[in-house]
């Protein structure tokens, strides 16, 4: 408060008018007296309190030119030119100022892009061994492009020796919700997504604890194993590092964590499960 | 500098100002009383003095400057730059 106190009182000093005036009058005055108690007369007193004292209106002048008003005049001016010819061709400054931002924003959207696909790649080690596969019927117009079935890519893997894994998720990864029930608290619905055993070794990244799938997950009347983001594991399992010895339900049936990916990985973005 | 000094004995209006200044210097510095106020607007705007409308010892309304302790400071470093000054001009004229 007291502060403010003091800013607005040094505001409104300079706001207010200068008292140049009323001092140099007190001043003159003091002066004029002086003489008058030396003997002088009236007339003689003012004539050398005015001498004494000196140009008076340069005086004024000087201080005025020092206050705050004053120094405020050249941006009002600036400002005012700029109001008066913005009335003569506001059109072409409008123009102008369109010119300007479209290629503002298209500089800002390519660069973003660049930054995205060149600088930021996927938290993949080896992201272009990694091939995304569709199928398309050359007999069908125009071409759709399709999903492979489970089988048909394991005939891919079997047929080209180049191919290292092959994983399967779904083209549409999302939608697959399950509903978490942690430890504490209420039931969570998290989004989570369905993967062939081979889906992290095809995308080359290794889970910080536990293990990935494995091809034993995938036979008929297996345990459900799951695999947790790291999001998931430090919300709902509080970061727990025996959090695969715990019993979790999922959609109310009894699963086993397997291991908890990096932070890194968050791939198909925002899957948890 | 001259300003400063005065106010460094007390606060005083600007009559006053001038009038000691006359006094010390034994009249040697004659200048227009008018010029000091300038002087002083510039002091109050760096914070050195600071002025209040008070009843001089003749009853009458003046406006009084007192240093604030910027001012204060203000007098020991305007010292040595006048005496850093003086010294080399009298070195140059061979008074020294």
């Amino acid at each position: 408060m007291r502060f403010l106190a003091s800013l607005w009182s040094k505001i409104a000093r300079r706001i207010e008018p200068d008292p140049i005036d009323a001092e140099l009058d007190e001043h003159f005055e003091f002066l004029r007296r002086e003489r008058i108690d030396l003997g002088d007369s009236a007339v003689e007193a003012a004539r050398f309190a005015r001498h004494r004292l000196g140009q008076s209106p340069a005086i004024r002048e000087e201080v005025r030119a020092l206050s705050l008003r004053h120094r405020a005049e050249p941006p009002a001016r600036h400002l005012r030119f700029a109001v008066r010819s913005y009335r003569g061709h506001g059109g072409a400054y409008v123009l102008a100022t369109i010119i300007l931002s479209l290629g503002i924003a298209l500089s800002v959207t390519l660069f973003s892009l660049t930054d995205a696909v060149v600088f930021a790649p996927l938290p993949f080690p080896e992201q272009e061994r990694i091939h995304l596969i569709w199928k398309t019927d050359p007999a069908s117009q125009p071409h759709l492009a399709g999903e492979l079935a489970y089988p048909e890519l394991s005939d891919l893997q079997s047929n080209i020796p180049d191919i290292e894994y092959t994983a399967l998720f779904p083209a549409a990864p999302y939608g697959n919700g399950r509903t978490l029930e942690p430890e504490a608290g209420e039931p969570v619905q998290i989004e989570a997504c369905p993967a062939s055993p081979d889906f992290f070794n095809a995308l080359g990244v290794k889970p910080v604890i536990g293990r990935g799938f494995l091809p034993a997950d995938s036979v008929a009347g297996a345990n459900s194993v799951v695999v947790l983001s790291d999001h998931v594991w430090r919300r709902y399992f509080g970061a727990r590092q025996d959090v695969l010895t715990r019993p979790v339900r999922i959609n109310g049936r009894g699963h086993t964590v397997v291991g908890v990916m990096p932070p890194e990985l968050d791939f198909p973005r925002g899957i948890g499960l | 500098m001259l300003i400063l000094r005065v106010l460094a004995r007390g606060k005083a209006n600007g009559y006053e100002i001038a009038k000691r200044i006359e006094d010390r210097s034994e009249d040697a510095l004659n200048v227009d009383h008018g010029s000091l106020y300038p002087a002083l607007r510039r002091m109050e705007t760096n914070g050195w003095v600071v002025a209040e409308w008070e009843i001089s010892p003749t009853n009458r309304r003046a406006r009084y400057y007192s240093l604030t302790p910027t001012g204060k400071k203000q007098i020991q470093i305007e010292r040595s730059r006048w005496r850093a000054a003086s010294l080399a001009i009298a070195r140059v004229m061979g008074m020294a």
